[in-house]
């Protein structure tokens, strides 16, 4: 049922509009984002956070270990510091000395099949010079940073390694996906980025000690709150939402559920307007102060800080209308750019977390690698399946260089995929070396090739004989019950930008501060503005990625 | 890894995927699929110019021209057709490295939400949805190179094997497959 009480359905966007890359690539962190949604577990159930040993030296060599202890279960990260930065492991369980002999012994090994089942997931960090040196000189001198310095770099160290999930000999998804506490996408790698945040902030205060001695300062709460920790990603990342369109599906879904949620709303309370409205103000100066790299995020940070402004302008008069958040939203569709549209569309669920929150639950999903494809299925209604997602894309003219300029490879399974001029996927007339990423290419060979059979047919004939589009055939099949899992963009087209999917994946996980470095590769912070995992209360657990929300 | 052994060894990535979804199940069932792949990819490499495919799915047996049905082929079309196949079950002639089909059966048990029992000329398997049954008939169709299957609705409901965590495979194997996924990679570009 509504949130108005009828029984109409919600009116979600539709796919063809969400689903684009631009659209994808302006999308902002929401209450469902993961961080989020770690923090406001970790409140909520009353997770102890202690760090149970802080051996290092005075040049920051030896070890840490913090216990986050669930209630039902513990996780333990074991970190090691180097004087440059340190390497961490998250483990199930709690820390005792041989898993800190054990493991220190691995993290300086081989880079394949070092962990055990017991290890959830291991980071690689370095410090940030920019910041880190200045803090330990200042504190140790008894001084705090001032807000303008941390706010300008916002990070004591970078996150060059976040490897969970199998990768590296870590536990398998499979083993722990059940847990209540772990079943959400990315929450055993946010909880040890958030116990590794602790340790960035103690780190500091130990050098300051030692240098200082009685007279260090130790960071101010509220300074230290907003440092984040900073993440930088790629084509790895990238390519996530293409091979797990089940997944991604989910994590849409949810979100567009959620705003339509909000939009039926017949009732709006002045101050759950005026609260959106604070929240989208305070972004807005955010990205105002943001420092950016590239001159075309600078150009596009100043327009969304002008359509934020019209935004404030038009939400000063208060709600009006039947539906005031519907008929908000639809102004920002006519007058806003998607940055703008975005932000809002976000910001509109805040209030709400009665209404919301409870999305979070719908957001993994296993049917990726376990969805079978029906062969059963006629060749006709293949067809049809492909022309309701890709027909855009059925009358272009694949002969056209542009169109398939790119292709996505990999040299080394360590170095991740690459992408660039379809050559250098080729050999001898075929490409070999071409990764299952043309979504919307193959999925119009597919069509193509169907069109050569009966209608009547089963599908499975079809496959028998041409095995090559299985994959575009699944994820035909996979369309008809997750209609966000595919993006509407071609994806080996010379004008792609694969910053936008970057983007589009990071403000699920819920980082802030986008900043890319180019067109493949996506600067951000995590927990920025967060409080600290033991110091989260009510109040505090939510509004945190909005900047300045919780100080 | 397997994926991209199977994906070097020329099979398209649709089944290079399914060729992996099967060793990662035999290795949970404790049975060392790295070692069936990598032996299933050298015999398909002596086999390159026969199709291992089956040429009539609507058939009550299935056969390939070439004489011998590849496990990964015969697997995904016995899974795409599970709720199709005829009701006294199908006939596989000539199954090469059959072990490994063993995944695709229990892909079949679920389709239907029933146990299949898969029955050769030395052993007879009953799996259900749950996943692949501890036995040590299955031990010896391992060692199988390639044999006759027949796969039919029905049988005793066996539980699943406890998964397990971590592969254990053959050194040569996998450095076999570590060989085939190479093929897959791209040439690096010559960074001068």
């Amino acid at each position: 049922m509504r949130p108005d009480g009828t029984d109409r359905p919600l009116a979600l966007r539709p796919p063809a509009q969400v689903m684009r890359l631009d659209r994808l690539g302006a999308l902002h962190p929401c209450r469902l984002s993961f961080a989020r949604q770690l923090t406001r577990r970790i409140e909520v159930e009353g997770w102890r956070i202690t760090r149970d040993a802080f051996a290092l030296d005075e040049t920051g060599r030896g070890y840490a270990t913090y216990t986050a202890d669930t209630g039902a279960r513990c996780y333990a990260l074991i970190v090691f510091g180097t004087p440059d930065g340190c390497s961490a492991v998250l483990i199930d369980g709690t820390a005792d000395a041989d898993d800190i002999q054990r493991l220190g012994v691995a993290i300086r090994g081989s880079e394949t099949g070092r962990m055990t089942e017991r290890e959830l997931c291991l980071l690689q960090a370095r410090r940030a010079p920019a910041l880190w040196d200045h803090a330990v000189a200042r504190l140790a001198a008894g001084q705090q940073r001032d807000a303008a310095a941390i706010d300008r770099t916002g990070i004591l160290m970078h996150c060059d390694g976040v490897h969970g999930a199998g990768r590296f000999g870590t536990a398998d998804r499979d083993l722990i996906a059940d847990r209540p506490e772990l079943r959400a996408p990315y929450q055993v790698e946010l909880l040890a980025l958030a116990l590794l945040r602790l340790f960035a902030r103690d780190m500091v205060a130990h050098l300051a000690r030692v240098a200082g001695g009685a007279r260090a300062a130790r960071l101010a709460p509220a300074l230290a709150c907003r440092l984040g920790l900073g993440l930088s990603a790629g084509l790895g990342l990238a390519r996530f939402p293409i091979l797990h369109p089940c997944l991604f599906n989910t994590w849409i879904m949810a979100r567009e559920d959620a705003i339509a949620r909000v939009a039926a709303l017949t009732g709006v309370r002045p101050e759950d307007w005026h609260k959106v409205s604070a929240l989208l103000a305070r972004l807005a100066q955010a990205v105002t102060a943001a420092h950016v790299a590239l001159p075309a995020q600078k150009t596009r940070n100043a327009a969304l800080v002008t359509d934020l402004a019209r935004l404030a302008v038009h939400m000063g008069g208060g709600p009006s209308g039947d539906r005031p958040w519907a008929g908000l939203l639809a102004w920002a569709g006519r007058n806003l750019g998607l940055d703008g549209q975005e932000a809002l569309a976000s910001a509109v669920m805040e209030p709400y977390g009665d209404l919301v929150d409870g999305l979070g639950h719908c957001m993994a999903d296993t049917h990726d690698r376990d969805y079978r494809i029906d062969g059963g299925a006629s060749i006709g209604r293949m067809r049809a399946l492909i022309a309701a997602t890709h027909g855009w894309a059925l009358d272009l003219d694949w002969a056209q260089h542009d169109r398939t300029a790119l292709a996505w490879t990999m040299t080394d399974d360590a170095i991740g995929p690459l992408l660039g001029p379809r050559a250098n996927a080729q050999r001898d007339g075929a490409t070999p070396f071409e990764l299952p990423l043309a979504v919307t290419r193959d999925a119009v060979r597919a069509w193509a090739t169907l069109g050569h059979y009966p209608a009547e047919d089963p599908m499975a004939l079809m496959l028998r004989d041409h095995p090559q589009h299985r994959g575009a055939i699944r994820r035909a099949q996979i369309s008809g019950f997750a209609p966000y899992g595919e993006i509407r963009d071609n994806l080996i087209g010379a004008d792609l930008r694969p910053v936008d999917l970057l983007r589009a994946t990071l403000s699920f996980i819920g980082a802030t501060d986008f900043d890319p470095a180019c067109d493949r590769r996506l600067c951000v912070r995590v927990f920025a503005g967060a409080p600290y995992p033991g110091d989260l209360r009510p109040e505090t657990a939510d509004p945190w990625i909005y900047p300045g929300a919780v100080a | 890894m397997a994926r991209q052994a199977a994906r070097g060894a020329g099979l398209p990535w649709g089944l290079a995927d399914e060729a992996g979804r099967a060793v990662r199940e035999l290795c949970a069932a404790g049975v060392d699929g790295c070692a069936a792949l990598a032996h299933l990819l050298g015999d398909l490499r002596a086999r390159r110019h026969h199709s291992p495919a089956p040429a009539h799915l609507l058939d009550r047996v299935w056969a390939a021209p070439g004489g011998a049905l590849c496990p990964i082929r015969t697997g995904t079309a016995l899974s795409d057709m599970a709720r199709a196949l005829p009701p006294d079950g199908v006939g596989l002639v000539g199954v090469i490295r059959p072990i490994l089909i063993l995944p695709f059966a229990v892909d079949v048990a679920r389709r239907l939400d029933a146990t299949v029992t898969l029955s050769w000329h030395s052993g007879i398997l009953s799996c259900g949805p749950d996943g692949v049954p501890p036995s040590d008939v299955i031990v010896r169709l391992a060692l199988i190179r390639q044999t006759g299957l027949h796969l039919h609705p029905g049988g005793p409901n066996t539980p699943a094997a406890p998964r397990h965590g971590r592969a254990r495979p053959d050194a040569d194997a996998w450095a076999a497959l570590v060989i085939s996924a190479g093929r897959c990679f791209a040439p690096r570009e010559d960074p001068g």
